[in-house]
């Protein structure tokens, strides 16, 4: 059930927001071309391909698979690193697949920042590779995280292909999260 | 019989006699006793009907068809029907001061003759038509009545200039309105596309268009909208080019869309009629086939206060819950968590300069709601309907936001003041920004959301278009800045917008 708490809060607002009333000053941006930095961290913005192309030129999809891959000055900040593999997402062939999957091995025994990193890689293979994803997501239906787990079962509905249901299937039957769960129902709609 | 008992009988008699005659000459009589004249009563009372009552502050205390006078005395109004008024208490009892329905000097300003009092409304109940009324004047969604200056009109109320909708014209009359709050005015609508009329009053600071559509599969919003003085300040645009060249930047969207007026100090706020066309469209283009509700909520003052209402999705066993002071964020713990109260500080800090406080905060757990626990794009609307609280804006922490990166969203641009439950009805963050971000950077990241919300844009667009307000600079440092490396600064301009949102209180 829902617990709602009420709080007269101004009084403690106003003590608080005196020692921040200085205002916030930004975090220091990681070093790296600022203008990429900023595509690469926007709050609700999500970059086109062409933005990413005017901004990284030719050579984008080696320059997003540098910067997802820790190899860049950008790479410094894990958001600006999450987002590249997010791009990839944008620019399908070979060495996109190779930087994602490699992404994927890597980081898929982490935690913290590492489930992100692994989350953004997945999305982005499913959606430039499809069915080909099936094998390299399917071990994530067991990761510790709940989180990688829904985000798992929804990239797998996600890839039409008919060998993501068993897996899903034989999960469903175990999984106790809720959340889990529901994503699993959705991807098992979407592929039946 | 004695005559000591004669004696004492007389002078009994004569004392009360004596008793009476001092009573009746010293003006005494206390509240509620019978009187016949003012000196009858004791200070600070006058006579009213035959009886003693408190001097009048306000022609309320009098009652119909009096008014209160220098001195506090209240006087019946001698009026017959069909005398020229200017102000309700022009006009005698039963009778009010009934609006001209046409403007008859030509100075495009209404009087009134007194007519007989109708049934219906008193001054400030809701209305829709002039017939719900007593005093047959319905106006922007309230009964009201004629005045000439703001003591005319009850405690509460002032007196407002406000353009009245005839055919083909709208001049304008003084009406008493109230004098701080929102007031919401339900339109009626009965085609997929109308054109509206809006009239503004001279005590609004702005008002705010909210359209809504049952089917959420259809945008719905302003397509076009002229200002009193004729400028044109929004059309539909066809193009980005069309989208920034607005003087009032909007979206129509899907199922309901919010048009403030107005959203930059560029566009002043005229007193008389906007003419807006609202209807639905089609995803694709085109008219739409829904019939949107339609309300516009006008604020009537500077109310500056903001209610924030958190609402927490299950964030157990979040990957980043190291984070959290107290290994959990729930709401009791987020009220007992020194470092989640310092987070509200700091958005209270970052609205500050703006004269925005918070006001009051809630907070809600929502459980069972694992297909709402993180969230993309095309659920959020979902999510942001359950909220209930008609103040302030709800703010939902969810575990993460698809695609990965996103760390907050919006309702609308502005959201819908007043209007929980909608798909618009408030912003969510995502909790993963926590994984690489500090619970600093997330209050920046909560109020540039919150400020969104409330009618803001960019300061600097990624591709790089700058805002529809003059003095935002295009700065890293402002808070509305588009990367989550940014900071707080608010430009002039943008505080006065942040200020005309009509959800604070």
């Amino acid at each position: 059930m829902r617990t709602a708490l009420l709080a007269a809060a101004t009084g403690t607002l106003m003590a608080l927001a005196i020692a921040h009333a200085a205002g916030i000053t930004p975090a220091e941006e990681p070093p790296g071309d600022p203008a990429v930095v900023e595509m690469l961290t926007g709050i609700d913005y999500i970059p086109t391909r062409g933005t990413i192309d005017s901004a990284l030129g030719a050579d984008a999809v080696d320059e997003l698979i540098a910067i997802a891959g820790g190899d860049a000055d950008e790479s410094a900040d894990p958001g600006v690193r999450i987002r590249a593999y997010r791009a990839l997402a944008l620019y399908p062939g070979a060495a996109a697949e190779a930087a994602l999957r490699a992404g994927i091995v890597q980081y898929a025994g982490g935690g913290g920042v590492d489930t992100l990193y692994l989350r953004a890689a997945v999305d982005s293979l499913v959606q430039i590779a499809g069915p080909d994803a099936v094998d390299d997501v399917v071990p994530l239906l067991d990761h510790a995280s709940r989180d990688v787990r829904a985000s798992a079962a929804m990239a797998l509905g996600d890839t039409g292909s008919e060998s993501a249901v068993s897996p899903l299937r034989a999960r469903l039957s175990v999984e106790q999260v809720g959340q889990v769960r529901l994503a699993i129902a959705e991807a098992l709609r979407e592929l039946e | 019989m004695r005559a000591s008992s004669h004696i004492g009988a007389a002078l009994a008699l004569l004392f009360s006699l004596l008793g009476l005659l001092a009573a009746c000459s010293g003006g005494d009589r206390g509240e509620g006793e019978p009187c016949s004249t003012g000196s009858d009563c004791g200070s600070d009372l006058q006579c009213l009907e035959g009886v003693c009552a408190p001097n009048c502050q306000n022609h309320i205390d009098c009652g119909d068809g009096y008014r209160c006078e220098d001195g506090g005395q209240c006087v019946q109004v001698e009026s017959s029907i069909g005398d020229v008024c200017m102000r309700e208490i022009d006009c005698g009892p039963g009778q009010t001061c009934a609006l001209d329905d046409r403007d008859r000097d030509g100075d495009d300003f209404l009087a009134g003759t007194c007519q007989v009092q109708g049934p219906g409304g008193a001054i400030a109940s809701s209305c829709e038509l002039d017939s719900e009324c007593q005093t047959g004047i319905c106006s922007i969604g309230l009964c009201t009545e004629l005045c000439g200056q703001a003591n005319d009109c009850p405690p509460g109320l002032t007196c407002s200039i406000v353009p009245r909708l005839l055919d083909g014209s709208a001049p304008r009359f003084s009406s008493c309105l109230p004098g701080s709050g929102v007031v919401v005015d339900h339109i009626p609508v009965s085609s997929a596309s109308s054109s509206l009329r809006i009239p503004v009053p001279s005590s609004a600071n702005s008002f705010a268009l909210v359209a809504r559509v049952d089917d959420e599969s259809q945008l719905v919003g302003v397509t076009r909208l002229v200002g009193p003085d004729g400028r044109v300040l929004f059309v539909l645009p066809e193009t980005v080019d069309d989208f920034y060249d607005n003087d009032i930047r909007y979206q129509a969207s899907f199922g309901i869309s919010t048009l403030m007026v107005s959203n930059t100090p560029d566009v002043e706020l005229l007193v008389g009629v906007y003419q807006a066309e609202v209807g639905s469209i089609l995803e694709l283009g085109g008219p739409g086939t829904s019939i949107p509700e339609v309300e516009v909520q006008y604020k009537l003052d500077d109310a500056t206060s903001l209610d924030l209402h958190f609402h927490f999705l299950d964030l157990a066993d979040h990957p980043c819950a190291g984070f959290f002071e107290l290994g959990a964020l729930d709401a009791q713990s987020a009220t007992e968590s020194a470092q989640f109260q310092s987070f509200i500080g700091e958005i209270d800090g970052i609205m500050a300069p703006a004269g925005i406080r918070l006001g009051t905060v809630t907070y809600t757990d929502i459980q069972g709601r694992g297909d709402l626990d993180a969230i993309g794009r095309d659920k959020l609307g979902d999510l942001l309907a359950l909220s209930t609280e008609p103040t302030g804006i709800s703010v939902f922490l969810v575990r993460s936001m698809s695609p990965i990166g996103v760390l907050a969203m919006s309702g609308g641009q502005p959201g819908p003041p007043r209007t929980p439950g909608t798909r618009a009805s408030g912003i969510a963050v995502s909790m993963d920004t926590l994984c690489y971000r500090d619970w600093h950077a997330l209050a920046r990241i909560t109020t540039h959301a919150l400020a969104r919300q409330m009618g803001l844009y960019y300061n600097r667009a990624p591709d790089g278009a700058g805002d529809t307000i003059s003095d935002s600079d295009e700065s890293i440092e402002n808070l509305m800045f588009f990367s989550d490396f940014g900071g707080s600064q608010l430009s002039e301009g943008q505080k006065d917008v942040l200020r005309r949102y009509p959800g604070l209180k």
